[in-house]
């Protein structure tokens, strides 16, 4: 496990990861924590790349949405994969805005045959742009969405149909359970299309959980990890109360990753 | 961009989940998930008081207001505007401890931003 591990990257950890280059089979890099970057962190940044393979991830696509791709948004991400070598690129099968109003939040997708072709339609577009296949990331749901088809049936649609593969995150699919009833293993066995990369994280354990990343993976979330029979990166993604950086590495090395 | 069943659902559910007059226009991270509570816990439990509950009403309250909310990820987020909106949501109306609650974190939010 400990080397298919890596860590989603915070600015102020480049300098200490440069210094002490621990062994981590990749990073991820979110755009939108890059895209304003001064030129002197960009560059720092392209000498963690010398050192370790870098996942974009991203936040503003809105694949799902009805209002138009951000051409602008587009090409800002093309220009970074390009300048730092990034062959994966992913962000959610979800939607953010409509009419131009934004949430914070990643919404939910009706599941049907109508939203799919939109989305399909978007990615092919946006894959033509990047010059690179998509990941598509399974967000944490709280509220069931219309529609007939399952979503491993989504994701195995999007990957036959376009090449999109899923950037599976395994603690959104634990957190959907409690709030849907939609098990893990019945998403997994369902699951065909191809998996970019694992996200592991924990959740806020109140009655009904939320996708905080404010603690260690739940034991569940890293058993999910050993059915996923596919040799890709899993990234641990930590954003509130993180610990520091020498605890989080220390876990990874002992193997220690999961919450008790 | 013509009207779409899709387009037309989404503009429901913003309308409904994420976006409303008091507000604003950006919406809150974590909104329509406070609002799928509402729905699964008074689903649940027909009684919201016990569903909902102070504990997980403070949970929802330290969201908004801790420092390190995912910003840097996830954009920032509007305290004052949401508390306002669930001050007015009608289901909480009736649960004088939660309004209280609103009513005291909006009062320490006034008296800080005037520092």
């Amino acid at each position: 496990m400990s080397a298919r591990m890596g860590i989603s990257l915070r600015k102020e950890w480049v300098d200490p990861l440069l210094e002490r280059r621990p062994r981590l089979c990749a990073l991820e890099v979110i755009f939108e924590q890059w895209a304003f970057a001064s030129e002197a962190s960009l560059r720092r940044l392209e000498r963690l790349r010398e050192e370790y393979p870098l996942l974009l991830h991203c936040l503003s696509l809105n694949i799902g949405s009805h209002d138009p791709l951000d051409l602008d948004y587009l090409e800002a991400v093309r220009r970074f994969v390009d300048r730092f070598s990034i062959e994966t690129v992913s962000d959610h099968l979800s939607w953010r805005s409509i009419h131009g109003s934004w949430s914070m939040s990643l919404l939910p997708l009706p599941r049907n045959e109508e939203t799919l072709w939109h989305v399909m339609n978007r990615v092919q577009r946006t894959q033509e742009m990047l010059g690179r296949r998509l990941a598509l990331e399974n967000i944490s749901q709280y509220l069931p969405t219309p529609g007939e088809l399952s979503l491993a049936e989504m994701f195995n649609q999007l990957h036959g149909q376009c090449g999109a593969s899923i950037h599976l995150d395994l603690n959104n699919l634990v957190v959907t359970e409690r709030w849907l009833g939609e098990t893990p293993d019945d998403f997994l066995e369902a699951l065909t299309a191809q998996v970019a990369y694992i996200h592991v994280a924990g959740h806020a354990a109140v009655p009904f959980p939320v996708d905080d990343h404010s603690s260690a993976p739940s034991a569940q979330c890293m058993d999910l990890v050993e059915r996923v029979d596919r040799p890709v990166p899993v990234i641990w993604e930590w954003d509130r109360n993180r610990p520091p950086l020498s605890e989080l590495l220390g876990s990874i090395e002992s193997g220690d990753v999961a919450r008790v | 961009m013509s009207d779409t069943w899709l387009s037309l659902w989404q503009k429901a559910f913003f309308e409904r989940r994420v976006c409303t007059r008091s507000s604003g226009h950006e919406g809150v991270y974590f909104r329509e998930q406070v609002f799928g509570a509402l729905d699964v816990l008074s689903d649940a439990l027909p009684d919201l008081a016990v569903a909902l509950g102070e504990q997980n009403f403070r949970f929802f309250v330290r969201e908004f207001l801790e420092d390190d909310q995912p910003r840097d990820a996830m954009g920032f987020t509007m305290i004052a505007p949401f508390l306002e909106f669930l001050r007015h949501r009608p289901e909480l109306s009736f649960h004088p401890a939660v309004v209280q609650l609103i009513r005291q974190t909006l009062e320490s939010l006034t008296a800080r931003s005037a520092r």
